[in-house]
């Protein structure tokens, strides 16, 4: 069993990050706290996430935006100068629009 | 071991501080327009970030608005792109009812955080002879030791485990 202690930064994260997975990659994805929206529409909750890759130590941040099924409806990356990503629910695929 | 270097452009790399003060200040300011809408949530985006990767970032309250004030941007910008399309989601603005939903929270947050901080503390009358009182009086001064401070200290010091059973000690 991996001991999740040296992994870097994952103390820090248990505390603010409301859950973790660790992928069949070996990166892991932390999630933050869930927030329902105050505008009415299909997108109910956003959070943000971030997955750390133990091989090279480095994070990425994005934040998803949900809808009432838990399933993504934009996903915005908070690395770089990139725009929001529109998802398909049904699919988990990017729809080519942006915004 | 190399040391983390987180590599998001809102993140830890931001030079702004993030103060009740100033979260409070973009707020009041608001009029309603877009840039602004975008400038908060920003701002704001990176705030939150800061706070999840950084275990000193304080007061959490500040950091828990500032990461609804993002999330909030992320789905009204959803459901606006929902109703019209790319237009409706780059000419959105937040609703200045949100803004006064989020200075009320600061506002209670900060109340609640200044009455925690005042029941850490609480006063003690004590009788105590009057020469005493004026010989500690004199060594406060010359050692630049508060009298609430010498007591504090008095009482810090105290072991109950120095008493033996059943006895009480006169202080």
């Amino acid at each position: 069993m991996k001991d999740n202690s040296k992994i870097p930064g994952h103390a820090g994260r248990l505390k603010r990050y409301e859950s973790f997975r660790i992928l069949d990659n070996l990166r892991i994805r932390y999630y933050g706290k869930l927030r329902l929206a105050k505008s009415p529409g299909r997108s109910v909750g956003n959070r943000v996430v971030t997955e750390l890759n133990p091989a090279t130590e480095k994070t990425r941040t994005w934040m998803e935006t949900l809808d009432i099924q838990g399933r993504p409806t934009v996903i915005h990356p908070k690395y770089g100068s990139k725009p929001h990503y529109v998802m398909d629910p049904e699919t988990g695929k990017f729809t080519g629009e942006t915004f | 071991m190399e040391t983390l270097q987180p590599v998001n452009k809102f993140g830890k790399n931001s030079d702004e501080e993030y103060t009740v003060e100033e979260l409070r200040r973009r707020l009041e300011q608001y009029s309603g327009t877009r840039a602004e809408s975008e400038d908060i949530s920003r701002w704001a985006g990176a705030g939150y970030l800061q706070f999840m990767e950084d275990a000193e970032s304080e007061p959490e309250f500040l950091y828990e608005i500032l990461g609804d004030i993002d999330a909030q941007w992320e789905m009204l910008t959803a459901n606006a792109f929902d109703r019209g399309g790319k237009e409706a989601a780059e000419s959105i603005s937040f609703p200045k009812k949100y803004v006064s939903e989020w200075i009320s929270e600061l506002d209670s947050f900060a109340a609640k955080s200044e009455n925690r901080k005042s029941d850490m503390q609480t006063e003690l009358i004590l009788r105590i002879d009057r020469h005493l009182v004026r010989q500690a009086e004199i060594f406060s001064e010359k050692s630049g030791i508060s009298l609430s401070k010498l007591v504090a200290d008095y009482f810090a010091s105290l072991d109950p485990n120095m008493l033996k059973a059943g006895q009480s000690q006169a202080v």
